[in-house]
């Protein structure tokens, strides 16, 4: 069939709307009779709650109600569940609000549910809580040492888990026979996640059917109704419907049952009128799950003609005082697996230690894990080209997987299908005029002019899948999609997803895939998701999964579709199914393209039913659940230029070259766009964004005031390109590309910048690269 | 946030000990105090009005005094709670009598959580040194004003 829109950079859809200002977020919706919730939330990091004084607050006009964590426990709310299990790993409760302890800056103790949204904020303040305070710990590091204050009694010594992969004897081995290795300590920072849309919930209950609606910024409304249905309020899962309307970014942060969403739910039946809490800013900063927060010591050895021998991983995962929805699987699953990147490593080794901290919990967060492994990889391999003296090119090239042994197995447990990485390296460098550029480096060098080149050669795995073997990695989830399609009697077509988009273009994307398969225009169709109301369950959307796995999903529906279609031809045609042929939205039989019926009138009879192939159900929809076979690998390689001022340490990035090989594009436009926002995201972890704590737990970067965001003017014009290698497993042949950028970028601009700075001696410093972190290290160095 | 200086005053040092003991003056020095009174032997409650930054809000304060070394040293403990955050200073202050006054020294550290730390931490230490410079100088046209 001819391609009309698969590969074609479509404008998207929805944009229109979102530009005009026409979405309908969560906040939007009101409801009769509508209440607003605020959360009394804790100063402290870590503290007893000797009392709750509610009274003032309750006595204030247009309070409905207040309500504490007691309230909440004594009618039968549990703790929010955590979706990954590891063995022998630590799991204390985590109500809704706290119970007698609060555990981190932020933790909500109470709700005021008032008539407006400003009066629920005042009663708030008049909610008097008596504290106890106790000594709190923040860094991972210092919450493992003797003596440190236990955040949950539970875990004394606050380990979570300990996880190791790979094989430490082996790795040792290949230690003691290492021609050279290098060893880094790397801090790879916590990060906020800050979607530009606020969390926000509004529940109703209505009591006529026992039946409770939520408004939910949820990335996977399904998984919210099962965990909170099933887990936490014991509401029967048909009785709990969980609307996610339009979303604005998620970024991971929007995967996770919270606390705030089974509060309104609660209230909502309590209080008999519906709820909403949307969140302030400085209310995301304390409670949107975090992202990253390791420190790690990693060495990597090399022979003598400076292949790879081994690497050696040893990472403390900061957890913060819970577990969050997948917060065990983050520094795990999808960080040590991956550890192997583009290179042939025979023996790696990691371990990973998860820690509870008075902090906010530490979650996925684009990319989750994937940029860590990627950056201790890629920071390691720099370090190894210099102390080799080899250009790191070339030295990345010598340690490629070569295309031709793939399927790859790795050393720690994940098989790479696919992969061609020096063909990527290769567009990068001839795009980048990588030859020329050194030299002009030197050059400059001479002028006094510090510019370094980095190199970032990431793998990522993504469409996380399949459920069996996720299960037995501890998942308490499958991890196929589903797809609803449904043809309407006048060939119209809705497609439902149990994918969701919260910024991803699914809307068009898919769109482009049923239009192509079925041969019409794509105004024809629809694609409706983010309603357990309507759509069949599904997984949601995170981990770069939408188009291999609910894509795929959708096109294993379409076939269905296709094929009862074709019955229904051939029986209109009067000819044999199998001579009849499906092209460009015609039934007809092979070799007489002239006498045809179309999809419309194929569509309509489905549903007549007039003059139909007898034992055939009429109808025409088709469902299907896909579970892939494997994760995907897409690759790439992303190179920066940066340049230093030595005398202010300020980085300016100069050019920005990614090419990424996401087998086959859906769609250009969008697949750039995802490109740039997580090129952004990487490029403001290296420079740019950290959370602070200070030696009380308290968070000191709590606000866009002191976490400093990417701007427009902290980016250059990125240069974007491809490598296609398709997916071998999927029916479209796609991988993800949702995340590449954000993997990729952290690793490429931090090498950069330590290129630049290499003339000085100086081989590391953490991020963020702020100018005043460079500029010290200048200052000493050349004091030195 | 540790907190130290020393500040001079021309009156006698018996003078300055007995404006410090004194609630009306304590309240008068404190900044934003809007009620003050005692609830045990050297104990105050407090109604405080703190401001700093884009954070301000009501606090209720319970002051303490230990160590009580008339006239040269005391220990003074500030515990401040809204909804904003909560402070916790804790110091003390020495005096030493000289030919032509009173020198003071005062040292002490105060642990500031919740809102008022996250967004005011940048402000918060100019702040301080703002306020306490502001009661030194009341406490010095006190000291001026003949009783």
């Amino acid at each position: 069939m001819a391609t009309r829109y698969f590969g074609v950079a479509m404008k998207r859809r929805e944009d229109p709307r979102f530009i005009a200002g026409r979405g309908t977020y969560v906040d939007d919706l009101t409801l009769p009779g509508l209440t607003y919730a605020a959360m009394v939330r804790s100063p402290y990091a870590h503290a007893r709650i000797k009392a709750i004084h509610t009274d003032k607050a309750r006595q204030h006009p247009g309070v409905i109600a207040v309500f504490t964590g007691r309230d909440m426990v004594e009618s039968g709310v549990k703790s929010l569940p955590c979706g990954w299990l590891l063995p022998g790993m630590k799991l204390p409760p985590h109500y809704p609000m706290a119970v007698d302890k609060v555990r981190h800056v932020g933790e909500i103790v109470a709700v005021v549910i008032a008539e407006d949204r400003y009066v629920a904020e005042d009663a708030a303040a008049l909610v008097e809580v008596e504290y106890e305070p106790l000594p709190a710990v923040a860094d991972a590091e210092k919450a493992l040492q003797p003596g440190a204050p236990a955040v949950h009694d539970e875990a004394p010594d606050n380990v979570c888990f300990r996880w190791s992969i790979g094989d430490a004897e082996k790795t040792e081995e290949a230690f003691r026979r290492a021609h050279r290795t290098v060893r880094l300590h790397l801090v790879n920072q916590r990060l906020i996640p800050n979607a530009i849309e606020p969390r926000a919930a509004m529940a109703q209950y209505n009591p006529a059917t026992d039946e409770y609606t939520l408004w939910v910024t949820s990335q996977n409304p399904h998984v919210h109704r099962l965990l909170m249905a099933a887990f936490v309020l014991g509401i029967p899962e048909h009785k709990l419907r969980v609307i996610s309307p339009d979303v604005g970014g998620g970024f991971g942060s929007k995967i996770f049952v919270y606390p705030e969403e089974t509060i309104v739910t609660w209230a909502a039946k309590r209080v008999g009128r519906p709820v909403k809490w949307t969140a302030r800013r400085r209310e995301s900063f304390v409670s949107d799950a975090h992202g990253r927060d390791h420190i790690t010591e990693a060495e990597l050895a090399v022979d003598e003609r400076g292949k790879i021998l081994g690497l050696r991983v040893r990472t403390i995962a900061n957890l913060g005082a819970y577990l969050s929805t997948f917060a065990p699987a983050i520094p795990t699953y999808l960080y040590g697996t991956l550890l192997s990147g583009q290179y042939e490593i025979p023996a790696i080794s990691c371990e990973v230690t998860g820690v509870f901290t008075h902090t906010t919990p530490v979650d996925a967060y684009r990319g989750a894990g994937r940029p860590e492994a990627t950056y201790v990889v890629e920071r390691l391999m720099d370090r190894m080209a210099r102390e080799l003296g080899e250009d790191p090119a070339e030295f990345r090239r010598k340690n490629f997987i070569p295309p031709d042994k793939f399927p790859y197995q790795t050393p720690v447990a994940l098989q790479y299908d696919s992969g061609n990485y020096e063909g990527a390296l290769n567009k990068a460098l001839e795009m980048i005029n990588y030859k020329e550029l050194r030299r002009q480096q030197e050059e400059l060098r001479r002028q006094g002019r510090y510019i370094g080149i980095g190199l970032s050669c990431y793998i990522e795995a993504c469409g996380i899948a399949p459920s069996q073997v996720v299960g037995s990695l501890g998942a308490q989830a499958g991890l196929w999609e589903s797809a609803l399609v449904r043809v309407h009697p006048t060939g119209k077509v809705t497609v439902y997803t149990g994918t969701h988009a919260h910024g991803q273009g699914h809307e068009t994307a898919f769109a482009q895939i049923v239009a192509d398969e079925l041969g019409i225009p794509i105004e024809d169709v629809e694609i409706v998701h983010g309603d357990t109301g309507s759509v069949p369950f599904g997984m949601g959307t995170y981990g770069s999964r939408s188009a291999p796995v609910g894509g795929s999903a959708i096109v294993l529906s379409l076939q269905k579709i296709k094929e009862k279609a074709r019955k229904i031809a051939a029986h209109l045609l009067e000819a044999a199914e199998e001579d009849v042929v499906f092209e460009d939205g015609k039934f007809y039989v092979r070799g007489v393209p002239d006498r045809f019926k179309t999809w419309g009138e194929v569509a309509l009879q489905a549903y007549l039913a007039h003059n139909y192939p007898p034992g055939l159900e009429p109808g025409l929809e088709a469902s299907s659940f896909y579970d892939p076979k494997n994760f995907t690998f897409p690759f790439g390689t992303h190179i920066a230029v940066v340049e230093v001022d030595p005398e202010t340490g300020k980085v300016k990035i100069l050019r920005y070259v990614a090419v990424d090989d996401a087998g086959r594009i859906i769609n250009p436009l969008i697949a750039e766009g995802q490109v740039h926002g997580g090129i952004a995201q990487g490029v403001g972890q290296a420079l740019l964004e950290g959370a602070v704590y200070d030696e009380n737990a308290q968070l000191l970067s709590a606000s866009l005031l002191d976490y400093a965001l990417p701007r427009a003017d902290d980016l250059p014009a990125f240069e974007i390109d491809h490598t296609v290698t398709p997916c071998p497993h999927n029916p479209l042949g796609v991988k993800g590309i949702g995340e590449t950028g954000t993997i990729a970028a952290t690793a490429a601009v931090v090498n950069a910048v330590m290129d630049a700075l290499a003339p000085f001696g100086i081989h590391h410093l953490d991020m963020p690269l702020t100018p005043q972190k460079i500029w010290k290290a200048i200052q000493a160095a050349r004091a030195a | 946030m540790r907190l130290r200086g020393s500040h001079r005053f021309a009156a006698p040092i018996a003078r300055v000990w007995g404006a410090l003991m004194n609630p009306q003056v304590i309240a008068r020095l404190l900044p934003g105090v809007e009620r003050l009174e005692p609830v045990g032997d050297n104990v105050y409650e407090a109604e405080m009005r703190l401001g700093i930054g884009p954070i301000s809000g009501h606090y209720q304060a319970r002051i303490t005094l230990s160590e009580i070394d008339p006239p040269n040293h005391y220990r003074l403990r500030i515990q401040a709670q809204g909804p904003q955050g909560a402070v916790d200073a804790n110091g003390t202050v020495d005096l030493t009598a000289q030919e032509d006054g009173t020198v003071m020294h005062y040292e002490g550290e105060a642990v500031v959580t919740g809102l008022l730390m996250s967004m005011g931490a940048r402000l918060l230490e100019p702040v301080a040194q703002m306020l306490i410079q502001q009661g030194l100088k009341a406490l010095e046209g006190l000291l001026d004003t003949p009783s």
